[in-house]
């Protein structure tokens, strides 16, 4: 049909490299972009938070129980008269470092595995795949519940429930990209010169897989920070007087009739965060893998 | 001569991609006559595709826009028809079939259903009539066991089956005109030879106008009266059949006649076009076939032939014009 | 048709068996004595050593496996430590109220899935697209209890419309399937555009328009059914993802199911339940998938006739 047009297209790929490429088709998902900064901002306030904040995270002001929104307390006390606001700005870095240590030792074990089974195949494949749709047909929260429920209660073992459930999403997509690199002509012909299995995954199979994998872990980050806090919403994560945004949402639980602004703010602040990872997910996908664009 | 039944005037139409304007036909005039199956041929990126989905007007859902001239469909002009008209003109007067049988009927609808739905979009009668004739229309592009079929879904039949029932389904509302867009392309060649049968016999028996687009030039020497020879987005030599394979007179209709093997003639390769269509930044300023054309003269990188006697556009032919 | 259905039904038999060795292996992956666990934390070493008895926990493994099975088959879960009762009471009458409210979730879920997919692909690139999946990508990012807290607080403690929870009539179920669902909602919404999309594509749909059939006929005949197949497919499959969200809706709401007898189970450490309930939930997701498969190959002729006949 408009053969014309996609001729034009391609010659206007050759003349810039893939990131350029990546950078011009990034900056036009206006909304993705401005996640992007969004995060980049929360990551500043997760490391710098402990110095900005005005409170201590555990600065009681028994004057201030429970009091709404004011100029002193931006976001509100809580029932010991903590400053919410500041308790959220120490919470950011723990949020924050849960969703990530999880999926990145999820995505690296997962993209071993996956690796592993695409690239060596036969039984190697069928045995590690098994066990991945074993663990893909159950639902993450499920999954985490019954990991929790064996490792018992805590911040770490909810890394470590998170991080077991975002395995076999990675495994599963990093092999079929290494099923797919692996046709290709240049790595049969590395292996026929007789590189070793090593060598070629490093070389060749592993930075191809990486556009998707960056696609996937910022995808998944989303889920792994909303999947954490539900843990510790549910007393199974963070210790309750930790300023967890889960944690302190359960908290307000008990005083949502007379001080909303208690549980308002923290599910705010996790609300906007994994928004925020949705929509960059979204946008780098677009960006970086035009397979699956819509 | 009577009135040409459809006639394209000066038609333009354009893809936008990424906000840029990418002309895809620049100003075709061409006319179908009652009864009269017309060619149109050229290669991929030609622009006969998109002229057939400008008549059709089935370009809202591509990125291409028709942005200028007239297309006369019995005097008048389909262009400026509300939706609602086009609809009328769709699937009634004029139908279409398409390139790829095996994707064109809808998968999860049984045959019967798709054209029982084709004839009482147009027609006022009831389901068991239009399910009569749905198969009456069945048997006419000779499909066994038609009752059958009607109670099957796409999937069980093969592909020159399905271009049958895509016929089927085309001329159940008994078209004026009815476009072909490569219909025969991906077929086998004794199929196709089949199903340019049922398309002879349905012009016959419904001297329904045909307008026949394809790359085949063998196809078109069997099936055609008149050819339009496209490139570029333009009509670059139009004639009857005879005209054209007998005495071509542009270089390119030449050098697709060239590429066409011929019985009993020992050649040992055959001629080919050399290059490929241009794209539209790098079309020449002139003639379009300038840097592809082995007679081009230095006329013809500076300006555009026109279409000398209506039939042809090279700077060669200049001379008889005056 | 049926071949299908008897090689999905048998491809379940391998997983069925890993899911009971899971089950029973769960009482044994926690660190810590099982006999002592399943006690109580303040038995005697008599009372553990009878329930190492009664449990056959000092049999070799694979006896103790066999046994498990045997009693599961003959409907014995054993009993609840907390209460006393047998598990599987509990869990027959905490059932129902889960499964209703899966279904009411499930049910608005579509509703307002399908509604939104639709309307985002037809209207593609144009504000209400842009609208509806901005508010998917809202619905599958809000954290549920929040989302539920939030409504409560609105709708029944400022405004009094509705109970803040347990379960009874109709307008019990309104704000906890809407938490429930407006995650499952977005994902079905965000799929069917896609594959709308994607069937708008097909040529089947550009002959349905050259027969001068409306917009409306061409969508609502040629390809919303087509592009069903696959959402009919991914929204059985949600209904893991529901019955898991159930599990915080449930304790938001003190409804009486099956996930917040789960959360109060691993609070007070009653590990037969627990273990039940893994399985139970097991089952329901592998049934989940089976069904969904069946209605696959149900929907598709291609599978439905092919292989049948």
């Amino acid at each position: 049909m408009a053969e014309a047009a996609t001729q034009k297209e391609e010659q206007q790929e050759k003349k810039v490299t893939p990131t350029q490429q990546f950078w011009k088709s990034f900056k036009k998902q206006k909304v993705s972009f401005a996640a992007g900064i969004f995060l980049l901002l929360l990551f500043v306030v997760a490391i710098i938070g402990p110095w900005i904040a005005p409170y201590g995270p555990q600065e009681y002001d028994y004057d201030n129980l429970l009091s709404g929104p004011s100029w002193q307390h931006l976001a509100g006390t809580d029932d010991f008269g903590r400053d919410i606001f500041s308790r959220i700005l120490h919470g950011a870095w723990i949020s924050l470092s849960v969703g990530l240590s999880s999926v990145f030792i999820g995505a690296l074990l997962g993209t071993i595995l996956g690796i592993i089974s695409g690239y060596f195949g036969k039984w190697v494949d069928s045995a590690i795949m098994r066990v991945m749709d074993v663990l893909l047909a159950f639902p993450g929260m499920l999954l985490a519940i019954g990991i929790i429920a064996i490792l018992g209660p805590g911040l770490f073992n909810v890394v470590m429930a998170v991080a077991i459930f975002s395995v076999p999403v990675f495994a599963r997509i990093i092999r079929s990209s290494t099923l797919a690199i692996k046709s290709t002509l240049y790595v049969e012909a590395t292996q026929s010169i007789g590189s070793s299995h090593f060598r070629v995954i490093m070389k060749h199979i592993f930075p191809g897989t990486v556009s998707t994998l960056i696609v996937y872990f910022t995808m998944r980050i989303g889920s792994a920070i909303l999947i954490a806090a539900g843990l510790s919403f549910l007393g199974l994560g963070a210790d309750p007087s930790t300023p967890e945004w889960g944690a302190m949402l359960s908290n307000g639980r008990d005083y949502l009739n007379n001080a909303p602004h208690v549980t308002f703010f923290p599910g705010l602040a996790i609300f906007l965060t994994v928004l925020a990872f949705n929509l960059l997910g979204d946008g780098l996908r677009d960006a970086l893998d035009p397979k699956i664009r819509d | 001569m009577t009135e040409p039944i459809l006639s394209i005037n000066q038609l333009y139409t354009s893809f936008r991609v990424d906000g840029e304007t990418i002309p895809a036909v620049e100003g075709i005039d061409l006319s179908l006559y009652p009864g009269e199956i017309v060619g149109l041929v050229g290669e991929s990126g030609s622009g006969k595709s998109v002229t057939s989905l400008s008549v059709m007007q089935l370009l809202d859902e591509t990125p291409g826009e028709v942005t200028g001239g007239e297309v006369l469909f019995q005097g008048k002009d389909l262009l400026k028809f509300t939706d609602r008209q086009k609809r009328k003109v769709r699937g009634n007067d004029i139908s279409m079939i398409f390139q790829e049988p095996m994707t064109s009927l809808n998968p999860v609808l049984k045959i019967g259903k798709q054209l029982i739905e084709a004839i009482r979009e147009h027609q006022r009668i009831s389901q068991t009539e239009a399910r009569k004739h749905a198969v009456h229309m069945l048997n006419q592009v000779g499909i066994p066991r038609s009752e059958e079929i009607m109670n099957e879904y796409p999937h069980q039949l093969s592909g020159g089956m399905r271009q049958r029932v895509m016929i089927a389904m085309a001329m159940s509302c008994d078209p004026k005109v009815l476009i072909a867009d490569e219909p025969t392309t991906a077929l086998d060649v004794t199929i196709q030879a089949q199903i340019l049968d049922v398309m002879r016999n349905m012009r016959k028996e419904h001297n329904t106008s045909i307008l026949f687009i394809t790359h085949d030039l063998g196809v078109i020497a069997e099936m055609c009266d008149r050819v339009a020879v496209m490139y570029s987005g333009r009509i670059v030599e139009q004639g009857t059949v005879y005209e054209i394979f007998e005495n071509p007179k542009h270089p390119y209709t030449k050098g697709l006649l060239g590429s066409i093997p011929k019985l009993g003639a020992k050649e040992d390769r055959l001629d080919s076009i050399q290059g490929q269509v241009p794209t539209v930044e790098d079309r020449p300023k002139g003639c379009k076939f300038a840097n592809r054309c082995p007679f081009v003269m230095d006329h013809c990188w500076e300006e555009e032939p026109p279409l000398f006697d209506g039939e042809n556009r090279c700077w060669l032919h200049e001379r008889e014009e005056a | 048709m049926l071949k299908y259905s008897v090689k999905r039904i048998l491809g379940m038999i391998p997983l069925l068996f890993v899911i009971s060795l899971i089950a029973f292996m769960f009482v044994h992956l926690i660190p810590g004595d099982p006999a002592r666990l399943i006690a109580g934390t303040d038995a005697t070493i008599e009372e553990i050593e009878n329930i190492r008895e009664k449990y056959g926990l000092n049999q070799p493994l694979y006896q103790q496996y066999f046994d498990y099975m045997a009693n599961l088959f003959q409907g014995d879960l054993g009993q609840s430590i907390v209460t006393g009762r047998p598990v599987l009471d509990m869990l027959v009458e905490r059932f129902g109220p889960t499964l209703s409210l899966t279904l009411a979730s499930m049910a608005w879920a579509l509703i307002f899935g399908l509604l939104i997919g639709v309307i985002s692909a037809v209207k593609r690139n144009k504000w209400p697209d842009h609208l509806s999946m901005f508010l998917a990508v809202s619905g599958v990012s809000i954290p549920s209890f929040w989302l539920g807290l939030m409504m409560i607080q609105l709708f029944s403690v400022q405004l009094g419309w509705f109970p803040t929870g347990g379960i009874g009539g109709f307008e019990t179920y309104i704000l906890p399937s809407f938490t429930l669902g407006a995650g499952v909602a977005a994902i079905i919404a965000r799929f069917t555009r896609s594959s709308l999309m994607d069937v708008l594509k097909e040529d089947y749909i550009r002959t349905g328009r050259s027969k001068g059939l409306t917009e409306f006929k061409v969508i609502n005949r040629h390809a919303v059914r087509n592009a069903l197949i696959p959402v009919v497919t991914m929204s059985g499959l949600q209904f893991g993802f529901l019955l898991s969200g159930s599990i915080i809706t449930e304790t938001i709401f003190s409804w009486p199911g099956l996930g917040r007898l789960l959360i109060n189970s691993i609070t007070a450490r009653d590990y037969p339940v627990i273990q039940s309930e893994i399985l139970l939930f097991s089952l329901e997701f592998l049934l989940i998938n089976l069904l969904v498969d069946l209605l696959y190959g149900f929907l598709n002729p291609k599978i439905r006739y092919e292989e049948g006949s």
